[in-house]
């Protein structure tokens, strides 16, 4: 049998020009910050997000979301343009059905920052 | 199932008003998943660029799109650069500042892409009557999300939403093609195509219509022009496929 309620695993970094120093607290409010602007308290209600992991060194982690929440979860995302106030956005690497599996793929990725010193340039 | 070719036809580089380099630009678009990126930086001056710069993609296995944005005020200046440089370039925007401008960019079959101020109402010039001109020119709507996720103010958000929200209706209703575009200027202003995918579902599109907004459409705009720009091209369906002598 189908489960009714069935989760999303997704797996995140924050790309941006100098290293951020932010919190799963705080990440997780900017988060819900856009989540409430688009959707409002009723959609974030649905969207069931929580931050299980995240790793500050390299940036990246792992939300849980409703699977049918998923797209409002990628377009709030996609609203994040700066986080404690430096210029950065939120890329998703992969969505996952088990945290199994979201783990096996972040414990995969290089252990490097994608973008290097050489990207540093002023921004808009 | 084939994979879906993601395209970006809006983005900015140091070659005009950006911020990254086309490098950079490049290196990233790669990195989101993109197959094509639309340089708009490119005028007059700078157009003897375009294959240096479509070499410079082509090494991070991204296609480069060469784009031109028009931004005048008179449709006489409108039909003026039109001449000079359609033959020179794939993609062609025009911003639609006023009513005069808007319709002729509308009915001419050389402009590809409208876009439209989300500002205000006054300045916005989409309505019935633009549609049924674009839909019979072949150009499409163009819709950038930078002007949403960079705003300014709630109140600005809500108003460009709202306006976005009214154009995309009506081009849905009259069957105009919308295309989604970042609208990006520095490769941090850049974002993932499911993610500037999802963020137009916000917009009554759907998350297939916003998918092929990424890429069919684009494409389809992209490999007309292509089309219409080599050198075997006559006219529409009509194309030279061998030269020789007759007799």
């Amino acid at each position: 049998m189908v489960k009714e309620k069935r989760n999303r695993y997704v797996i995140f970094e924050i790309l941006s020009l100098e290293r951020i120093a932010i919190s799963k607290h705080e990440l997780l409010e900017a988060m819900f910050s856009k989540i409430l602007s688009l959707y409002g308290e009723f959609g974030a209600s649905n969207i069931h997000l929580r931050l299980i992991e995240y790793d500050s060194s390299f940036q990246r982690g792992i939300l849980r979301c409703n699977h049918k929440s998923l797209v409002m979860l990628r377009a709030a995302l996609c609203m994040i343009s700066e986080l404690k106030g430096k210029s950065a956005f939120i890329r998703i690497i992969k969505v996952t059905g088990t945290l199994k599996k979201a783990r096996e793929i972040l414990n995969s990725l290089p252990k490097a920052l994608f973008l290097g010193d050489e990207e540093a340039v002023p921004v808009a | 199932m084939a994979k879906r070719r993601f395209v970006d036809l809006h983005v900015k580089s140091t070659l005009s008003n950006g911020y990254s380099t086309p490098e950079q630009i490049a290196k990233m678009a790669s990195y989101l998943g993109y197959e094509a990126i639309g340089l708009a930086d490119f005028n007059l001056e700078n157009i003897d660029l375009i294959d240096k710069v479509k070499r410079l993609f082509r090494n991070y296995g991204i296609d480069l799109i060469s784009r031109i944005n028009i931004d005048v005020d008179s449709p006489k200046e409108l039909k003026s650069i039109l001449r000079k440089i359609r033959r020179k370039v794939e993609i062609i925007s025009v911003f639609c500042r006023n009513i005069d401008v808007a319709r002729l960019a509308a009915r001419d079959r050389r402009v590809d892409l409208l876009i439209f101020s989300v500002e205000s109402w006054k300045q916005n010039f989409f309505d019935s009557s633009e549609a049924k001109l674009a839909l019979n020119g072949e150009s499409a709507l163009e819709v950038s999300l930078m002007k949403i996720i960079k705003a300014r103010s709630s109140s600005y958000r809500i108003k460009a939403m709202r306006i976005l929200s009214e154009n995309i209706r009506i081009a849905k209703k009259y069957g105009v093609p919308v295309v989604i575009s970042s609208g990006a200027s520095s490769i941090l202003e850049m974002r993932a195509p499911r993610e500037l995918a999802a963020l137009a579902t916000v917009f009554s599109l759907s998350e297939l219509e916003a998918r092929k907004s990424l890429s069919e459409v684009p494409m389809m705009i992209v490999n007309r022009n292509r089309e219409k720009l080599s050198e075997n091209f006559i006219m529409p369906g009509v194309k030279l496929i061998r030269r020789g002598e007759i007799g």
